[in-house]
């Protein structure tokens, strides 16, 4: 597989990892800060000056900030609100902890080891005031802060806020958090929450829920001990050291909605500089010493490829770097994260005999991960309040880009016989809870978990190739390069996406939306009855969904009609020739069809198909028993 | 024996075993099949379950009957994978525990006497059962303690060697199990126990595990090639039907044959550890207890 993957690649002595189809084009600039900002200053409505020191015996962060706000709306703002993400993690009383119950994605909550973050200070830079709220709920994640009436903020106006805090990180946890001298720190400072369209995000954090914020100019001042190998959202800058055998590190970033920031002696890292969509990205790969190194070229040629693929699809990656994070074994709940310029991945499923690069879950993890680079931290999309924006879209892009990487049908796992495409993955996970689950939905509201899980991102994505199938795919990706072009650092919702298609491809997708989006529609399709003369089709779903009708008939023609499933019932005569196939979609193209498997019958079948499996079937069972090490 | 005729005589023997492979193998195969014959049985799709990408249909057919409440279907399916197939396995132990015995004493007089089968099949059909049922035990505890030594060093030795070492270890176990059997026929003993320590003592020979991890490879080999049938042009086609019969059946029977060759491979090692054995061979009377 990895060979597959820098098939088209050259690596060159100075281990930079070029496409072929580089070479003939003008040499890239290297990367680092652009001459110009990566998107216009108008966009920065949140910035943050931050500066931290990580206190390894207490696994505390002491952190002080200049946070600039901008206020871009058309309202006067009498208060801002603060997110404080870390309370979640307390005590197990927290509405997080309640709605979680205590475990996130198979990492238990460690009580002894909990989270929190303490406001000690907050002022107005400019005025000195303190508008720290007297009363602050030590388990809120969540804080109101109401301004002096005469700081309150006009329209195009901004302020600044002085902000000094701690940071307790909990044992590694829901992204975030310490395992012996690892520290990934994900939420780990105040945040202002977003105001858009005329409120505050102002609801506190749940469990299944993930982040919603503005866009700003970060810089990163973190003090760590100096044997510390650092990574960071952004550009490095300098390291000082300092006479306490500390070291500072300082990052900045541009155009970017959070900042992360992970420290580790155990770590090795390796740079090199790729290609994507005509654009030089600096990866840097963070990965325990513990890994071998031949898994490197996974991580780097799925990157290479997500950013380029990605990029060629839906807009060129904005920013100069980006950091790939590996955490180690005893870690691994922190795998798996999007942050502006930094993902957290997961180590390969070791096999023996090579078979593990056939098993592709560092490239799922490592795709899908990147893919967020695009939403929600390009298109700063609500995580909380509509997680299949951004989730739907991530795997529904995973699936694009390991199904053009390897093939649709292997994109999963290609392991001998054993071969399953992420799209299949999917199907199955949609089929299991997601069904007549609305998308477009609070993930708080969803019932668990699984159904929360099974329908941002499996329904989610198979929506988005649903449509991609249908509108046709060169169309449907001009349309979403449109959708991100429009709504590149604002925060667009489902209602925007479908405005933004439907002004594109000229129809209206309320048929579709309404009833699976914003719904619990089902689309449904069956061939209720099939003979030489005649098929009948009928729709027994909820959603009058197009689809193509193919025929087959005896002297081998054949024909294909398009059906509105307008009706719930339609009858089709054969035309003098009998008819020997009838199959509903037979393409796939809807691929939020639960049942598909009664689309189709054939009018007399023929027993080869299913004689020659059994004959294969019994070879193996007898293979099975003859194997049978006792037998 | 020349060459041609042990090779002749252990094809011949191989057809019991591979006969009882096919008939235990039809179990799960047909209860299996009738399930999906209920769901796949005039179905346009059932052919891409000769495809390439056959499991991605297998997994969408199997989800969604889960899906649509077809459960009596996939529950046949998984009665024939999960319950019905490791019985066959389980018999499949019975049925070798019953031909070994016929076998190794007609590898032990070869083609200048012909025992009578059957007859030694009965006759160490119970002593092998209980060495195949001991044998189970400690196969299970090779596996289990090969894991665990392999799972320690996997860090030091990584998971290709680590996969060997287990492996070999069944392998080891195996041999020792097949040595056990074939100085039971050659001393007449039915005793499991006093059999299988004397086995170990030519067992635990540098040459003879050779021998027996040698042995192994083609076993692990046939499974790949059973996993990895040629692939399917046209599912309609009567051809690609044959092709798939003879393929299917020609691996199930070479896997019979090269469990007889580990048989003949174990009556050679107990000879040449069993000088006495040897010369008891020559007197008719000894051949078989």
């Amino acid at each position: 597989m990895t060979a597959v993957l820098l098939a088209g690649l050259v690596v060159s002595v100075a281990g930079t990892i070029v496409p072929l189809h580089a070479q003939a084009t003008q040499p890239l600039p290297p990367p680092g800060r652009p001459a110009a900002p990566v998107a216009p200053a108008s966009i920065d409505t949140a910035s943050y000056d931050l500066e931290a020191r990580w206190d390894a015996a207490t696994n505390q962060i002491r952190g002080t900030a200049t946070i600039t706000y901008r206020n871009r709306s058309a309202d006067t703002l009498g208060e801002v609100w603060l997110k404080l993400y870390l309370n979640a993690f307390r005590d197990e009383n927290t509405v997080w902890m309640r709605e979680a119950g205590g475990a996130h994605r198979g990492s238990d909550y460690d009580p002894r080891q909990p989270g929190w973050i303490r406001l000690e200070r907050l002022q107005l830079l400019d005025t000195g005031e303190d508008v720290l709220p007297a009363e602050i709920d030590p388990a809120a994640t969540v804080l109101r802060v109401p301004l002096p009436t005469a700081r309150a903020i006009e329209p195009g106006a901004t302020i600044r806020f002085a902000v000094t805090w701690t940071s307790q990180l909990p044992q590694v946890f829901a992204r975030t958090g310490v395992a012996g001298d690892f520290v990934m720190a994900g939420q780990w400072y105040p945040k202002l929450a977003v105001y858009d369209r005329g409120a505050w995000d102002a609801e506190p954090w749940h469990a299944n829920a993930e982040f919603f914020a503005d866009f700003g100019s970060y810089t990163l001042a973190l003090t760590v001990p100096s044997r510390y190998v650092t990574g960071a959202t952004g550009t490095r800058d300098s390291t000082t050291n300092n006479p306490d055998r500390t070291s500072t590190v300082r990052y900045w970033a541009e155009s970017v909605s959070d900042m992360a920031w992970t420290a580790w002696p155990g770590y090795r890292t390796v740079t090199k500089v790729v290609e994507a969509a005509g654009r030089a990205v600096e990866l840097e790969l963070l990965a325990p010493r513990s890994m071998s190194t031949s898994v490197d070229p996974r991580f780097f040629g799925t990157a290479q490829k997500t950013l380029d693929l990605l990029g060629r699809w839906f807009g060129p990656y904005p920013w100069p770097k980006l950091t790939l994070v590996v955490p180690p074994p005893n870690a691994s709940g922190a795998g798996g994260m999007e942050y502006p310029m930094l993902v957290t991945l997961a180590q390969p499923i070791p096999a023996p005999f090579g078979l593990e690069s056939g098993l592709r879950g560092v490239e799922v993890v490592t795709a899908h991960e990147i893919a967020h680079q695009w939403v929600p931290l390009q298109l700063a999309t609500n995580e909380g309040r509509e997680a299949w924006l951004d989730e739907g879209f991530a795997d529904y892009a995973t699936m694009r880009v390991l199904g053009t990487i390897y093939s649709p049908d292997r994109s999963l796992v290609d392991v001998g016989p054993v071969k399953l495409g992420y799209e299949t993955l999917q199907r199955t996970q949609y089929l299991m809870a997601a069904v007549k689950q609305p998308l477009a939905r609070p993930s708080w509201i969803y019932d668990d978990f699984i159904v929360y899980g099974t329908t941002v991102y499996s329904k989610g994505s198979l929506v988005l190739l649903t449509l991609e199938r249908t509108i046709g795919e060169e169309q449907f990706l001009t349309a979403m390069r449109r959708y991100f072009d429009r709504w590149r650092w604002r925060h667009p919702t489902t209602a925007d996406l479908q405005r933004s298609l439907e002004s594109d491809i000229s129809a209206s997708l309320d048929w579709f939306f309404g009833p699976v989006v914003y719904g619990t529609g089902v689309v449904e399709y069956r061939v209720a009855e099939a003979n030489g003369q005649r098929a009948a089709v009928e729709r027994p779903g909820d959603v009058a969904f197009p689809v193509p009708i193919a025929l087959g008939y005896a002297d081998g023609s054949a024909d294909r009609e398009r059906w509105s499933g307008d009706s719930p019932r339609i009858v089709v005569q054969a035309p003098g020739t009998p008819l020997r196939r009838i199959e509903v979609d037979p393409e796939r193209t809807v691929r939020v069809e639960p049942n598909v498997l009664d689309n189709g019958r054939d009018v007399s079948p023929s027993p080869l198909p299913l004689a020659t499996v059994a004959a294969r079937l019994l070879g193996l069972v007898q293979a099975a028993l003859t194997a049978g090490l006792l037998g | 024996m020349s060459v041609t005729a042990v090779v002749l005589l252990t094809l011949r023997l191989a057809v019991p075993l591979y006969l009882s492979t096919l008939l235990l193998g039809l179990l799960p195969t047909t209860l299996a099949m009738v399930g999906l014959a209920s769901l796949a049985g005039d179905r346009p799709w059932r052919a891409d379950l000769l495809s390439a990408g056959w499991m991605n249909v297998a997994a969408e057919m199997v989800m969604t009957a889960v899906y649509t409440r077809q459960l009596p279907e996939v529950v046949l399916m998984f009665v024939a994978g999960l319950v019905v197939l490791p019985l066959a396995l389980l018999e499949q132990v019975v049925a070798y525990s019953f031909l070994a015995g016929g076998v190794l004493e007609a590898l032990q007089v070869g083609d200048r006497e012909r025992p009578r089968f059957w007859a030694a099949c009965r006759r160490w059909f119970w002593p092998f059962l209980r060495l195949s049922l001991l044998g189970g035990i400690l196969m299970i505890f090779a596996a289990v303690l090969g894991a665990v030594i392999s799972s320690l060093a996997r860090p030091v030795i990584g998971p290709d060697i680590s996969m060997l070492l287990q492996y070999a270890l069944q392998a080891i176990v195996l041999g020792w199990l097949e040595l056990s059997r074939a100085m039971m026929v050659m001393e007449s003993v039915r005793s499991v126990g006093g059999a299988m320590r004397r086995a170990s003592r030519a067992a635990l020979r540098p040459m003879v595990l050779l021998v027996w991890l040698l042995i192994a490879l083609p076993g692990a080999g046939l499974m790949i090639v059973a996993l990895m049938p040629p692939a399917v042009e046209d599912p309609y086609a009567v051809s690609e039907l044959a092709e798939s019969v003879v393929f299917g059946q020609m691996v199930a029977f070479i896997g019979a044959w090269t469990k007889v060759v580990r048989l003949a491979v174990a009556v050679r090692i107990a000879l040449t550890t069993r000088p006495s054995a040897v010369r008891a061979l020559s007197a008719p009377a000894a051949r078989i207890g």
